[in-house]
Formats: structure tokens, sequence, C-alpha cells
């Protein structure tokens, strides 16, 4: 089994993490985002045209788990390594089982999971990200509302 | 700079970008399909890697991110 962390593009830039003017600018904040946040996973930084996450999708926190052989396992729009840990269990019985019969087959599901939502602490991680972050979030939060 | 790399979040959600991205996302990759083959930096030692190569090998779990 094989984890990698792709760095996509800043989702919400600010002064002290600024958005990508130059590859030198993403390979920086990628190694701060390694040391501050400590992720262990290898980090694997998309080009500054986000060719990467182009192909996948462009959504900010996606994950996908990739069969041996390059086929889609399972897709998610959100990251839960929870959820992720429970699908790679459940498919690896699943693979290895033999029923009576003798034979297993795959088959699609789709489901709607939920995730925890901690406003306040995410409203810190985008101060963290500068002031103006929060201030442009807050901002687009009343573009939301008036939407509905 | 490109439009991907978008310089305030506020004026990203203005243009619509967002929303066009976020509505995309149903019809696109789905489980089962072939994966798109890409290629990044890897940030320890600045080689190349290839996820084609290694899920030749393994299973991949493959996450998306940035600071926020």
């Amino acid at each position: 089994m094989a984890w990698y962390f792709v760095y996509t593009r800043e989702a919400h830039p600010g002064e002290h993490v600024p958005h990508h003017d130059s590859i030198h600018t993403k390979l920086a904040n990628a190694r701060r985002l390694r040391d501050e946040v400590g992720i262990r996973r290898p980090i694997l930084v998309d080009d500054l045209d986000g060719t990467a996450h182009h192909a996948y999708g462009l959504l900010p926190n996606m994950t996908f788990v990739i069969g041996r052989g390059g086929r889609i396992l399972s897709r998610a729009d959100w990251t839960s390594a929870a959820n992720v840990e429970a699908f790679l269990e459940r498919y690896e019985a699943g693979r290895r089982r033999r029923p009576p019969g003798g034979a297993v087959s795959p088959y699609l599901t789709e489901q709607i999971e939920f995730r925890d939502v901690d406003r306040e602490a995410f409203y810190d991680r985008l101060r963290r990200n500068g002031p103006r972050s929060y201030e442009e979030f807050k901002h687009a939060e009343r573009m939301w509302a008036e939407r509905e | 700079m490109t439009t991907y790399n978008y310089e305030t979040f506020d004026g990203y959600v203005a243009s619509g970008a967002e929303q066009r991205e976020f509505a995309a996302w149903p019809d696109l990759l789905h489980a089962g399909e072939p994966a798109p083959a890409i290629i990044g930096t890897l940030l320890e030692d600045g080689s190349q890697v290839a996820l084609s190569s290694v899920w030749q090998r393994r299973t991949v779990v493959v996450e998306f991110g940035s600071f926020t």
C-alpha cells in the first residue's frame, strides 16, 4: 500500500500563505505545510498549472484509492482517514473472501457520509494563512447566502 | 500566474469558477474507471514520481490538498 499527498493550489491564500506565482512559491508552501502540520506521507507537488489537480477534479480535499493496475476503487470529495481505512479493510476482506459458491464479484456503491465541522477551528486555520484569508472567506459566505 | 492559482478566495467564488468546479464533480472519474496518470515532484528529494509506476505494484491512496 502506498499513500501520497498531492499538494495543489492554496484554497484560501493569505498574507502568510500566498497564492502560487511560481513553482518556487509552491514548493516553499508545500515544505511549510509538511513542517507545520507534520505530514508524514510522501508529498507530491503538482506543477504550477495544476495538471494533476485538473485531471482528478479540482476539489480542495479529494481522496482516491487506486488499485493495482490503475483502476479507481473509491473516490471521495472530502478526505476522511477513518473512511479510507475502513474501505481498504472492507475491500481487501471482500476480495479475498471465498464463499461457499467459490467466487465473489465486484459491484459499485455510492453513499453519502458525514464529517465533523468545526467552524471556529477552520476560521483559525484561515487566520493562520493571513487576515485577508479570513476576511475573504467571510465575504464568500455572504455571497453564498445571497445565492440561496 | 494563472487563473488556477487565484489570488483571492472571494474573487474565485465571485468568478463562478468554484460553482463550476463543484458542479462538475458528479460527472468525473468514478470507481471502476481508469485513474488518470499523473506525475508530481516528490518534495523530499525533488525527483519526479509517476503514480502509474506505483500502482503497477501496489494499491495507492491519493489525497489532494493544501493548507486549508
